[in-house]
């Protein structure tokens, strides 16, 4: 069976599948609470700080040609530590894109499906995953080279359609709630910054490792710009109004475009794009803790891995019992596991492997 | 076994080796106008069943030795003569070579048309999707050949099939390259949209209608439910016998003997629309809307692509009926995914289709005809560039 | 057998989720659904809400093209809340009720000022009420001014209640004040919510007394002596503290409001004539740019600078004028100027001084002079506005009059 690649364009696009999809959700309503008015300083403060960790990063992984964290981990600290970091990594992508999954059909069941339990709406997404899930790991980036423009266009869209109705005074007060609160606990953006976890999985899959640089440093690049965009959306076109949260703040955006008496409410049209980018995302998710778990196991039978996975996204978007408790689990996840794992864990690791790397040679020199 | 065929054999003295040649002669149709796929201005020659005036077409066309015609004989009983034509000095080997070794290893009895050839040497069929491209035009399988394909000619077919095809070449018309380059592109654009209304229009309908019904601006709500008042059936019902109706009147037209077959499209359309309507079983706008597929599905130049939408169609209503925007919008995902993964020998189904994929010489849209400097990348041919950057010298020399 | 299996298998799944989704198909399918084109809010005599609906019958948009007027029918029912309204329809009509073709919601003014949040918050929260529905302030019951809305030039009733706020832009006589603008300007701090005022019009009647201020009558008192049958009007704005009416605002009142808020296109005004005493020239003004407003804080107490800029053509065209020479034109300009400017301030110091609320948004803008959110909210803009100074400067040029120039 000869190993895929994917060309650079793809990898970028994999890499802003992962960052760019929450944003349909609460993520920019998230950070606007966290910092107030300041909110667009503060992601740019924020972004420099992405783009720093991210060339961190890609100078520590360049050192390990084409190993992925789950490699680096075994040459580190062998078997158990590869174990240890992958499971870890497993857990991580099914439990945000479960609750993601979760959040996103509950706001589906209120807008359009009132009478039907929110199992079955969330199994529709599971089935079309699994079914998509069993085609090859290039047939998921290539669907992201269709879909994920789409989801830009829609985001585009809203900012130009709103600027009539948008008061850009809503910057001010400039500072939002004073210096410390926007540039050391507005740290806490730094949790949207979630494509990060991507970086460390893709050298194996490159068909260019040299390009590594540029995917890791457009990827933040872009995202920052494209989170601007979001955020102020949000910012300018409300009031100013903290006390109020909505399910999906750009969703509640959309019902106010309007064009002359004909075209009104097209928001429905917004949520049948986003469905595509939602289960494209889902798709990249299980693909990768797919060939995480392969590498751990060394299992050949994709087919099972497909389901038990697609089962486990189910069952554990299935448990929250309501909004308000998956609302919780997608704050604290996103918070501890972006800070936690893809960014402490990660990079201790990296470092820990490149000094073993350079004493190793140093060693080697001695002799 | 020459003689057995009827051929003559020429030996000449001194060489050990003898000429076998065709001097047999039959009953045969003339070249005539293509039927099924008419231009305006290009030009009004079709491929026959004797593939010799097919090779020979092909060679009056194209007008260079580097062309070779390798023959293939396929079916264990039928012996049926099948030519494998490309030129030497454009086409990939590793593309020449792989459609050899398919034609070589078919053990089937017999071959009797292009049509079951295509499906005999096709990579995976997960969609019915065409993966082949099939033409009765000489001019378009000459245009092809020359951008680096393969072109299979089955003796006894009018049909020549051209390999490999990607999902953008079944929305273009052998006139695109006839046409100003902003006429063609229109006629492009116009195609794409026929293409989604298809596949889509009905399933949207069921939708919108059932699930968001907010989406509708009032006016059209209320014309809506006032045109569907005596209607006793639900939408889907209603949509399904008008598609299924339509799908009927279309094949019945087909079998009808010639003098009458434009009465029954009359009949059919006409009279069994305007009946439904007002007998009060469907309702006027629903008509449209079947109207619009049917006529978009013809819209579409390649018959079995516009086939593969009218069937694929249905699955769209289905899923429309079950869960609205959500059974559509994940039936086109798993749709979408299915159509990256179809390869056609080797090349990706979908190149083009993403605006960020980059590849040269093979936009959907088409650049000035003097800009168009390079052959699909996609096809890694001999030769990648088929003009000079500057190919009109008189006007920059 | 594996694929019989994989086959049995899909047709479960259809199956499943056929009757999984059959409860939302039969709930929003366009064939099941009453649609509901207005609401209107009363207060009944046992203190319970009032709630009209307003459907409109489909089959006066028959096939032929509907020649006839759309008869729409009226429901009224007395209920605690919105919800058990809705339920209670959904009973007597047998439909689902279904708002997400509302265009228009009626408030009584008696309701309006006993405070309407409650209702608001809920028709927010609805999924299917629009945002762009308009909400209007009737001086009479909601239910009469429904009852007499009618359509004059349209056929439908939604096309009519989707046009007629749209003549704010070129009129200034009311604003499209839509719920969704509504309900956060009522939630945020440094801005008040606004309504469409309406009343029933009739010959003999003058219910809308104070929106008719006399000054500026020239151009519209006849409008409302024009239709022979009682329909209903919408003019000038009902404006709120929170979710509380507190007052009126007359139609030249509400042209200087949508002046400021820059929500008007053009407008037609009668100005003295600078060489006539007595006599009023009548001038359409276009606005060149966006009012442009700058804020101060001056010892504690805001102080708010207006700058708009227009450009006018005369409308009127009177014997023996002469509206080519520039000396005139300059004349008539100033003239413009001092009477808009005593308009917009007089405007301001009544949302002001009287009734407190600032509809016009200059929080917004107060929001620069501060740093931080929490100086911001010390500073209590809601309570501050009522100690704000204005400073209005307008800067009129009249070009010329349209065809005729010298009479």
């Amino acid at each position: 069976m000869t190993k895929s690649k994917i060309n650079t364009i793809e990898a970028i696009m994999l890499v802003l599948t992962i960052y760019l999809t929450p944003s349909i959700l609460s993520m920019p309503k998230d950070l606007i609470s966290l910092t107030k008015s300041a909110t667009l300083i503060n992601i740019i403060y924020v972004s420099i700080i992405a783009i720093l960790i991210s060339i961190v990063i890609y100078k520590l992984l360049k050192n390990f040609a084409s190993y992925d964290i789950v490699d680096i981990s075994e040459y580190l600290g062998g078997k158990i530590l590869k174990n240890i970091i992958g499971i870890i990594f497993i857990v991580y992508f099914l439990i945000s894109s479960s609750i993601l999954l979760r959040n996103f059909c509950e706001c589906l069941k209120i807008v359009h499906y009132p009478m039907t339990s929110i199992v079955f709406i969330l199994l529709t997404f599971i089935v079309a995953i699994c079914t998509s899930a069993k085609l090859s790991f290039n047939t998921t980036s290539k669907v992201n080279l269709v879909v994920l423009p789409l989801l830009i266009l829609t985001v585009l869209f809203i900012f130009f359609a709103n600027i009539k109705n948008f008061s850009f005074e809503n910057v001010f007060p400039i500072l939002g709630d004073g210096i410390f609160n926007t540039f050391v606990t507005g740290l806490g953006n730094l949790a949207s910054f979630t494509g990060i976890s991507l970086l460390y999985f893709l050298p194996p899959h490159l068909k260019k490792p040299e390009d590594m640089k540029k995917i890791t440093i457009t990827t933040t690049i872009f995202f920052s710009i494209y989170l601007l965009f979001c955020v102020s959306i949000i910012l300018f076109m409300f009031r100013f109004l903290m006390n109020v949260d909505e399910v999906m703040p750009l969703y509640y955006i959309t019902r106010y475009i309007e064009f002359g008496t004909f075209f009104q409410r097209l928001e429905s049209f917004f949520l049948f794009i986003w469905i595509l980018v939602i289960s494209s995302f889902l798709t990249v998710n299980l693909k990768f803790s797919m060939e995480i778990f392969k590498k751990l196991t060394n299992i050949n039978n994709p087919n099972a891995l497909i389901f038990s996975f697609g089962l486990c996204i189910f069952a554990i978007s299935v448990f929250p019992p309501d909004y308000a408790n998956s609302k919780y689990l997608e704050l604290s996840i996103s918070k501890y596991f972006v800070f936690g794992v893809s960014i402490i864990l990660s990079i201790t690791i990296l470092i820990l492997a490149t000094l073993k790397k350079f004493k190793r040679k140093e060693i080697s020199k001695l002799e | 076994m020459v003689l057995i065929l009827g051929n003559c054999a020429l030996f000449v003295d001194t060489l050990d080796i003898a000429f076998d040649i065709e001097v047999k002669g039959f009953q045969q149709r003339t070249v005539e106008k293509p039927n099924n796929e008419i231009v305006i201005k290009g030009p009004h020659e079709a491929f026959v069943e004797n593939i010799r005036t097919n090779t020979s077409l092909l060679r009056r066309y194209t007008n260079t030795e580097e062309l070779i015609v390798e023959n293939i004989e396929i079916g264990n009983i039928t012996k049926t003569k099948c030519g494998l034509c490309y030129i030497k000095n454009i086409a990939n080997n590793d593309l020449v070579a792989e459609v050899k070794y398919r034609l070589n290893n078919l053990s089937v009895d017999s071959l009797l048309s292009s049509g079951q050839l295509e499906q005999l040497i096709i990579d995976n069929n997960y969609l019915n999707v065409p993966q082949a491209l099939s033409t009765e035009r000489p001019d378009k399988a000459v245009a092809y050949l020359l951008s680096g394909r393969v072109i299979v000619l089955v003796n006894g077919s009018p049909y020549a099939l051209i390999l490999p095809a990607i999902l953008i070449d079944f929305l273009g018309s052998p006139d695109d390259k006839n046409l100003r380059p902003t006429f063609s592109n229109f006629l492009k654009g116009i195609r794409i949209l026929a293409t989604f209304l298809t596949l889509l229009l009905p399933g949207l309908y069921v939708a919108i209608t059932s699930f968001h019904q907010e989406l509708l601006p009032t006016e059209l709500l209320f014309s809506i439910l006032a045109s569907r008042e005596n209607v006793p059936f639900p939408i889907i019902f209603e949509i399904l016998i008008m598609e299924i109706s339509f799908e009927l009147i279309r094949e019945a037209g087909l079998r009808v003997p010639s003098p009458i077959g434009p009465t029954i499209g009359i009949v059919g359309a006409l009279v069994l629309g305007q009946a439904a309507v007002s007998a009060g079983i469907v309702s006027p706008i629903l008509i449209i809307v079947v109207a619009i597929t049917g006529i978009g599905s013809f819209a579409i130049p390649d018959f079995s692509f516009g086939f593969h939408l009218r069937t694929t169609r249905f699955l769209f209503i289905l899923l429309g009926f079950i869960a609205g925007f959500l059974g559509i919008s994940l039936g086109l995902f798993i749709y979408i995914s299915y159509l990256v993964e179809t390869k056609s020998f080797g090349v990706d189904y979908t190149i083009g289709i993403s605006p960020l994929d980059n590849v040269k010489g093979n936009n959907y849209y088409l650049p000035p005809t003097w800009k168009r400097e390079f052959r699909p990348s996609f096809l890694n041919t001999k030769r990648p560039k088929k003009q000079d950057k500057i190919s009109m010298s008189w006007k920059y020399k | 057998m594996n694929s019989i299996i994989k086959k049995f298998f899909i047709i479960i799944l259809i199956i499943i989720f056929l009757l999984a989704f059959y409860g939302s198909y039969s709930s929003s399918n366009i064939s099941n659904l009453a649609v509901v084109v207005a609401m209107g809010f009363d207060v009944s005599e046992k203190n319970k809400l009032k709630i009209s609906f307003q459907f409109t019958n489909t089959s006066s948009v028959s096939d032929t093209g509907s020649s006839e007027k759309s008869p729409s029918s009226l429901f009224t029912i007395e209920a605690s809340s919105i919800s058990n309204a809705i339920n209670l329809m959904n009973t007597y009509i047998g439909k689902e009720i279904n708002l997400s073709h509302c265009k228009l919601i009626v408030f009584s003014e008696e309701l309006a000022s006993r405070g309407i949040s409650e209702e608001i918050y809920t028709l927010a929260n609805n999924t299917q009420v629009r945002p762009s529905a308009n909400i209007v302030v009737s001086k009479c019951t909601a239910k009469s001014y429904i009852e007499n809305s009618k359509p004059t030039l349209e056929n439908l009733i939604t096309k009519y209640y989707e046009v007629f706020v749209n003549s704010s832009q070129f009129t200034g006589y009311t604003a499209n004040a839509t719920i969704g603008d509504f309900f956060y300007s009522m939630i945020c701090n440094v801005c008040e919510p606004y309504a469409i005022l309406g009343g029933i019009s009739s010959e003999n009647t003058e219910s809308l007394s104070s929106i008719n201020s006399q000054k500026d009558s020239n151009g519209k008192a006849s409008e409302s002596s024009l239709s022979t049958q009682s329909i209903s009007e919408n003019n000038g704005l009902a404006i709120f503290k929170k979710d509380k009416l507190v007052g009126e605002l007359s139609s030249i009142e509400t042209l200087s409001f949508l002046i400021i808020d820059n929500q008007v296109d053009g407008f037609l005004i009668s100005v003295p004539d600078p060489e006539k005493n007595n006599s009023y020239l009548d001038i359409y003004l276009t606005p060149t740019v966006n009012t442009s407003v700058k804020t101060q804080i001056i010892n504690g107490t805001p102080f708010i600078k207006l700058n708009c800029k227009f450009s006018g053509r005369i409308y009127s065209m009177e014997e023996n004028s002469n509206y080519s020479d520039s000396n005139i034109l300059t004349q008539i300009s100033s003239s413009c100027n001092k009477y808009i400017e005593s308009i917009l301030t007089e405007y301001l110091y009544k949302t002001a001084k009287i009734f407190n609320t600032d509809i016009n948004r200059f929080g917004k803008y107060v929001r620069k002079n501060f740093l931080t959110e929490s100086d911001f909210d010390n500073f209590n803009w809601e309570n501050n506005y009522k100690e704000s100074f204005f400073d209005v400067k307008v800067d009129t040029s009249v070009k010329s009059s349209f065809l005729l120039t010298e009479t």
